[in-house]
């Protein structure tokens, strides 16, 4: 019987075990580093993401903050860039990612790893559409790609340089 | 260069979009402080109450409603609400079906029982392996699957109790006992199945797995039924899937009706009360799906098979009650 957090305690104890094993077996994904951010507790994660290649944020190395609620994985986590980005469907202070499959489309058959993998997706491909940024938004929709890539790409390298990427020995 | 003054109206973007969220929230909160996942059973009368007592301008709008609440307070007595939660369908399913399997077993005066219990309860333990096949991972599903594996057991251990309680029943005193028990089991299920975040929840989703996974084990059967998406291309069945079926919170629509009772081999009565009004016997040969004779409602069925071999098994047949956007369990 699922009691309350139990569930998503149960849930987040075996994506973890996964992420363990694919690092001992040298098959982990190379572009997400995702652990708990403390041995404490299971509901907050950190993960670090490599900006896509081809994008203004290649090279860099972004910090998201992950947090679950008990009644993780019926809903979705809650994640933000910890490292400030310029992007439509980032928030630029707050750093709130505005993503379907973080909101009505999630499903829990998706896991903390596949949904930074749709972030990393959401930087490849920014949707326009909905911004949190509307100054980014408006560069794309405006089809300004050279200021949307320049103004990004400045960020990135303001903000994304400075963390080294674990080594996961 | 820090600058804090670059987002100019996204910060109006963002307090829209919290507005809105918090607005959802709001509402998804309400809905979970009054109303159950699922209610105690009510008299069918219920129904009539509810339409004959809203305000007058509304009437002319709810008399279809009223003359289709009379209909069906002649054919049924009892009625079950289910939260409007998105999930209605799939809950109703889950509670109604659970609710058969426990009620028919114990009833020594049909016999089929038992066998539709085994025959259900082995779909279910086969359905792990089988809906991986279709691109869902063992990990992120098996919780749910195990959920609804526990509650079959707790079905079996009901109805075990209630056989050994058979045996010993010829006399009085043992009937009453064999009542009792069966009352004892009802309210367990119930309270069970009423529990936040727990059984009722992890069971809905994976009978949402089922249903995504039947659909794309015969895209042939379910691909033409899929509508039309905004863009007018017809979406495939994966696609479908992702947006429509595996979230929590997605309404079922008519395909994920079928596919579900396909799945399970169960059949489905669903009463479509849509508020249309019908005066006379004409209305019935222009009418639509609502529309029968004289007030009728039109049910339609669902997981019917069409195997000669299987004409003669005793199957579970549900009976639900559609409202535009709702179902709810009728008795």
């Amino acid at each position: 019987m699922m009691r309350n957090n139990l569930g998503a305690a149960k849930r987040l104890r075996k994506e973890l075990q996964c992420l363990e094993k694919a690092a001992t077996n040298g098959d982990s994904d190379v572009d997400i580093f995702l652990r708990p951010t403390s041995p404490s507790s299971l509901l907050h994660w950190t993960a670090l993401i490599k900006g896509p290649i081809d994008t203004p944020y290649e090279g860099g190395v972004f910090k998201l903050s992950i947090r679950c609620g008990s009644d993780y994985p019926l809903s979705p986590p809650t994640i933000t860039f910890d490292t400030k980005v310029f992007h439509p469907n980032v928030h630029f202070s707050k750093g709130d990612v505005c993503l379907d499959i973080l909101k009505k489309e999630w499903s829990p058959a998706w896991g903390l790893q596949a949904a930074c993998r749709a972030v990393l997706a959401l930087l490849s491909d920014p949707d326009a559409e909905s911004p949190l940024n509307c100054d980014a938004g408006n560069m794309v929709r405006g089809g300004d790609k050279l200021a949307y890539w320049t103004t990004a790409e400045m960020y990135t390298f303001e903000n994304a340089m400075f963390l080294g990427w674990p080594d996961e020995e | 260069m820090q600058s804090e003054t670059m987002p100019s109206d996204d910060d109006d973007a963002q307090t829209q979009d919290k507005l809105t969220q918090a607005q959802l929230t709001a509402i998804e909160n309400e809905i979970k402080s009054s109303q159950p996942l699922t209610s105690q059973l009510l008299p069918i009368s219920a129904l009539l109450h509810q339409y004959s007592t809203t305000a007058a301008n509304e009437q002319q709008q709810s008399a279809g409603f009223i003359q289709s609440a009379q209909f069906l307070s002649t054919k049924y007595t009892s009625l079950r609400r289910v939260r409007g939660d998105g999930n209605c369908y799939y809950r109703a399913f889950l509670y109604s079906l659970c609710e058969h399997l426990l009620l028919r077993n114990s009833n020594n005066n049909e016999t089929g029982g038992s066998k539709e219990f085994s025959r259900i309860k082995t779909t279910i333990a086969n359905s792990l392996k089988w809906v991986c096949q279709f691109g869902y991972e063992e990990m992120t599903i098996d919780m749910f699957y195990e959920e609804l594996v526990e509650l079959f057991d707790f079905i079996e251990t009901s109805l075990s109790a209630a056989d050994n309680n058979d045996k010993s029943a010829s006399t009085a005193a043992g009937a009453a006992e064999d009542e009792s028990n069966r009352n004892n089991a009802q309210q367990q299920l119930h309270a069970k199945l009423n529990e936040e975040n727990s059984t009722s929840d992890y069971c809905t989703w994976y009978l949402r797995v089922l249903t995504a996974a039947q659909m794309k084990s015969n895209p042939d059967r379910f691909l033409p039924f899929l509508l039309a998406d905004e863009t007018n291309m017809m979406m495939d069945i994966p696609t479908f899937c992702s947006r429509e079926v595996e979230p929590m919170g997605k309404e079922c629509g008519m395909v994920t009706v079928a596919a579900l009772a396909e799945c399970l081999g169960v059949k489905v009565v669903i009463e479509y009360m849509d508020g249309r009004l019908s005066n006379n016997d004409n209305d019935a040969a222009v009418g639509g799906i609502g529309i029968g004779r004289s007030g009728e409602v039109v049910n339609h069925v669902f997981g019917q098979i069409h195997d000669e071999n299987d004409e003669d098994r005793d199957r579970i047949c549900l009976t639900l009650l559609y409202r535009p956007g709702h179902y709810d369990i009728l008795y």
